[in-house]
């Protein structure tokens, strides 16, 4: 069994997100503070994280100005923050094709990138899509695929079909058809019990937890797939963790903040240890220290 | 993320405008997801000339007027994208100039493109009219 330290690394957030798109129906009930994170894991092995955030610039600058995204801080900074450097990530694993968590992948030219293929596939066919129908490539960017191109003209490319072992004790689980045709979610089984990195299957605890305490599930407000796939989806997560909520790690929560230990910087971004494989010094006990 | 809507158009030569942009990414997206997946694009250069073709006519047509760069952005993405389809067809593997240049004029004509329209883009759920 390989053991992974895991920390969740926050990188820019929205202030004001509504409510209904993190919750699907939640309409006229405000709004939530979404933070925007990507995952970091190390062994004695492997760098790897799992989605990149996106880059300040270009359409990432034009979106994150046009939806309120703010406090970014590129992975340079972000990574260090942890003792790391972006250029020692030799693996990378994407849940979906989105600005937010695969709008980073230059910024990890070392990284072997891990996606399913699904998730590329899925835009074979909108060559001929009228333009009544164009709303269906709205939510990537030419500039996303082409970072795939590029990368696999390096041999640092893997399409998936389906569940694999990336790494090590890092499986790569297929969510297809919910919140984007080929989404994936990551799962990992160590020492200290198992953990799911939920990319945007679901983006608060509330998603599992109901957000009227009903113990229903909610499925995200934006699914390109179906809301059936995503409650199955759910499901499926739910049942991997044995039904402990605190085992799924979303990237959206801010609620995430109080369940593990977490540090503050000065730019009011934050880093969570979700867990340390045996050996390994908490990098939050020095940077409290530190403080 | 979410879903942003464009503006309504402000002209015919808008609407035209925005139809080709379309037109370029849906295209740039299935060519690039074939050459991603190592596979023959399913859109050849044949079916990208033609949208060449309707972009040339389009930048002809408004020279000289408001939307001129524009429309030969339209015509310069076009442009690239067919190079590339090209080398694909002929079973080579992107070149990094080729590559290079699609991103570019894309880029370029996107960004005009979001001077005349809302981003279109759709970030995880995010509609602004919540």
């Amino acid at each position: 069994m390989s053991d992974y330290s895991l920390w969740i690394v926050e990188y820019a957030r929205v202030k004001e997100y509504p409510v209904s798109a993190a919750l699907y129906g939640r309409h006229n009930q405000g709004s939530l503070v979404l933070p925007y994170c990507y995952g970091v894991l190390k062994s004695d092995d492997h760098l790897a994280i799992v989605d990149t955030g996106f880059d300040y610039a270009e359409f990432g600058k034009v979106l994150a100005d046009t939806y309120g995204v703010s406090d970014w801080q590129p992975p340079e900074v972000v990574m260090s923050r942890i003792g790391f450097s972006p250029r020692d990530v030799d693996t990378m694993i994407l849940t979906h094709n989105h600005f937010d968590h695969a709008g980073g992948v230059d910024f990890f030219p070392n990284a072997h990138i891990y996606l399913q293929s699904r998730e590329v596939q899925n835009y074979m066919w909108a060559k001929g899509l009228p333009h009544r129908m164009q709303w269906l490539t709205t939510a990537t960017d030419p500039d996303l695929m082409i970072s795939l191109v590029e990368r696999m003209r390096q041999g640092k490319l893997t399409l998936l079909d389906g569940e694999a072992d990336v790494i090590p004790g890092v499986r790569a689980v297929p969510a297809h058809d919910t919140h984007t045709a080929g989404s994936q979610y990551v799962t990992l089984d160590q020492h200290d019990g198992r953990w799911l990195l939920a990319g945007d299957n679901c983006y608060t605890y509330d998603n599992f937890l109901g957000s009227q305490e009903d113990g229903m599930f909610v499925p995200i407000g934006l699914a390109f797939g179906s809301m059936q796939q995503c409650v199955l989806t759910m499901e499926e997560m739910w049942q991997y963790v044995d039904e402990e909520v605190e085992r799924i790690v979303p990237f959206h929560a801010e609620e995430m903040w109080d369940k593990f230990p977490t540090h503050t910087f000065d730019d009011t971004l934050r880093v969570a240890e979700i867990s340390l494989a045996p050996g390994e010094a908490s990098r939050l006990e020095s940077l409290e220290a530190a403080a | 993320m979410s879903a942003a809507v464009a503006s309504p158009p402000q002209s015919a030569d808008a609407t035209r405008l925005n139809e080709l942009y379309g037109a370029n990414k849906s295209l740039s997206l299935s060519v690039s997801a074939a050459l991603a997946m190592q596979l023959p694009p399913q859109v050849g250069a044949e079916q990208i000339d033609a949208h060449v073709w309707v972009c040339e006519r389009a930048a002809a047509e408004h020279q000289g007027e408001e939307l001129e760069a524009h429309f030969e952005a339209c015509r310069d993405a076009a442009v690239a994208l067919a190079d590339l389809a090209r080398e694909a067809e002929d079973g080579l593997v992107p070149t990094q100039r080729r590559l290079e240049a699609v991103r570019r004029t894309h880029r370029h004509l996107r960004r005009l493109v979001w001077e005349v329209f809302d981003c279109e883009y759709v970030p995880c759920g995010h509609e602004r009219n919540h």
